[in-house]
């Protein structure tokens, strides 16, 4: 498998620049002290990333290369490149988590683990089934996966539909009321974390309702809750003309930011969060007029209204201690950036910290890493060079980023003081 | 206005632009509805340059039902695949869109092809109400 990685002479460089390092790296433009090295580049068409307790990276790929959705990777010499990769599992998908010496990996309906033995960075056991039998969906199929360390492994299965509309996405057609679609979609399910031969149906229990699509998810472990940031709702103005422009979509709504608790219920698909005016709005499909509050009482609110149709792909909490205080127990949220802001330019398509204290934030969200598209204000989101769509924490404190688009592995590091 | 004599226009408005780019002039001079029609209804999803979105909504540029036969592509538009078996390459269905006129679908279809497919043919309104009379005679 080739694997090719930026210079080798050139990499030293990467270190110690105080500022960024835009020459290098893909033109990733970070805070002063922090450097990004490629870690791995062309790996596939990644997703989700993590990494095991002795820093191995393991990336999930959405589209098998070679016949293989699993791409792991080690730096046996320490010099922030993988110089061993391995590639193997016939499946495809986004969710991957390390727990409990097993590399966990979800495809669009099943949950697999593989049990890995100390020192292996390909498994040799056979892999087994976890949670099989996931409703078969077209959109929003992934299945992000995550655990609390309390015995729960959690599974945001998204909303079939846009709006649960029937057909989907369809100028003018009111929403299904109530929405059938949240019985087995739209929220996040709770399964037992060790058990292998689950069922969806069987096993599994509807923790949180209302989210339409919560690919990022992440367990605050300061706290003790479950996050996840949602994919809000697209197409506003070419579904409900009268009441949008062009402005308004690419405006609304909010990319919501939950603290999920059991039986929280987010409003998906009857409510949407109003960037502008900071409420929750009825939702057009259900009557609504693109101006009034739900006053229904009945849906939480977000922590934190991220920009519209930024796209959070993965979250995680920063638990290392390398990265300077503000950044300690933050959330890390990796927007993959945009599709539904045409036929306005593009947005998002970069890394943010949101500083938290606790479980709430302490303070305004911040551009954490930036310069993955290569380019501003373009309005086609195949000019962006590279997408931000997954991260992980190693456990030197280093953070992962995986690319969607070339299959690039970033790992960024702190040396300021 | 007929956009049926506008396209019969074509051929004379080419002589008379030649100066410009092609791709230019048959987008903009002979097409302007089809264009109007693709930014109100298509170019959400399938973006401004055609290029669709990864994974999401596929990329007319690469198309071959944009290339292939205008009547094919009349019936996919006018049908859609939100009512099929719910699942496809791409994440997202296509919306159906009967509302349309004949006129609007074929001045549509002729942008399309032109500006994404390479073509310079122009898509004839009666080929467009063929095919929505056979879809519901």
């Amino acid at each position: 498998m080739p694997l090719s990685v930026l210079p080798r002479t050139l990499l030293p460089l990467a270190f110690g620049l105080s500022v960024s390092t835009y020459a290098l790296a893909a033109d990733l433009v970070l805070p002063e002290g922090f450097s990004a090295k490629v870690f791995a580049d062309n790996v596939g068409q990644a997703r989700h990333i993590t990494v095991s307790p002795s820093g191995d990276v393991y990336v999930r790929l959405n589209s098998r290369k070679d016949g293989s959705g699993v791409v792991a990777l080690r730096d046996s010499d320490g010099d922030g490149v993988a110089d061993k990769t391995e590639y193997f599992d016939d499946t495809d998908g986004t969710g991957i988590a390390y727990h409990n010496n097993y590399l966990y990996v979800s495809s669009d309906t099943t949950v697999y683990r593989y049990a890995l033995k100390k020192g292996e960075l390909k498994p040799t056991a056979k892999r087994e089934t976890v949670i099989a039998d996931f409703p078969r969906q077209r959109s929003h199929a992934s299945k992000p996966l995550v655990f609390d360390g309390q015995g729960n492994l959690y599974v945001t299965i998204g909303a079939p539909s846009n709006a649960c509309q029937k057909p989907d996405r369809q100028p003018g057609v009111k929403g299904q009321d109530p929405c059938p679609e949240l019985e087995k979609g739209g929220g996040i399910w709770q399964f037992n974390a060790d058990k292998a031969g689950q069922t969806f149906a069987k096993d599994g229990k509807r923790y949180a309702t209302g989210i339409r699509n919560g690919l990022a998810i992440a367990w605050n472990a300061s706290v003790n809750d479950l996050y996840s940031v949602q994919h809000g709702r697209d197409q506003l103005n070419t579904l409900w003309p009268d009441l949008y422009n062009d402005r308004d979509n690419a405006e609304l709504p909010a990319e919501e930011l939950f603290r999920v608790t059991a039986n929280s219920d987010f409003g998906w698909p009857y409510t949407y969060y109003d960037t502008r005016t900071s409420q929750r709005v009825r939702a057009p499909e259900y009557g609504g007029d693109g101006k009034t509050a739900d006053t229904s009482g009945k849906f939480g609110d977000p922590l934190v209204a991220f920009p519209a149709h930024w796209g959070p792909n993965d979250m995680v909490f920063y638990t290392g201690t390398a990265f300077p205080a503000d950044y300690q127990g933050a959330a890390l949220i990796a927007f993959h950036g945009s599709w539904n802001r045409a036929p306005l330019p593009q947005a998002g398509y970069q890394v943010v910290v949101q500083p938290m204290k606790d479980g709430k934030p302490s303070g305004p969200w911040q551009t954490f890493i930036n310069g993955f598209a290569g380019k501003d204000g373009f309005t086609s989101p195949t000019a962006a060079e590279h997408r931000p769509t997954g991260l992980a924490v190693g456990p030197d404190g280093a953070v992962y980023v995986a690319d969607s688009v070339k299959g690039r592995i970033w790992k960024i590091i702190y040396s300021g003081q | 206005m007929s956009v049926f004599v506008v396209f019969k226009v074509v051929p004379l408005l080419a002589l008379l632009t030649l100066a410009q780019p092609l791709a230019a002039q048959s987008a903009q001079a002979a097409d302007g509805d089809g264009e109007a029609v693709y930014k109100k209804h298509c170019l959400v999803c399938h973006q401004a340059d055609g290029g669709g979105v990864p994974n999401m909504q596929p990329s007319l540029l690469t198309s071959e039902m944009v290339k292939g036969d205008p009547q094919d592509l009349a019936f996919f538009i006018l049908t859609g695949t939100a009512e099929g078996d719910g699942t496809g390459d791409y994440d997202n269905a296509m919306p159906s869109f009967p509302m349309l006129s004949d006129e609007e679908v074929a001045a549509l279809l002729t942008y399309v092809r032109r500006a994404f497919g390479g073509l310079d043919d122009s898509v004839e309104i009666q080929d467009v109400a063929d095919v929505r009379k056979a879809i519901a005679p």
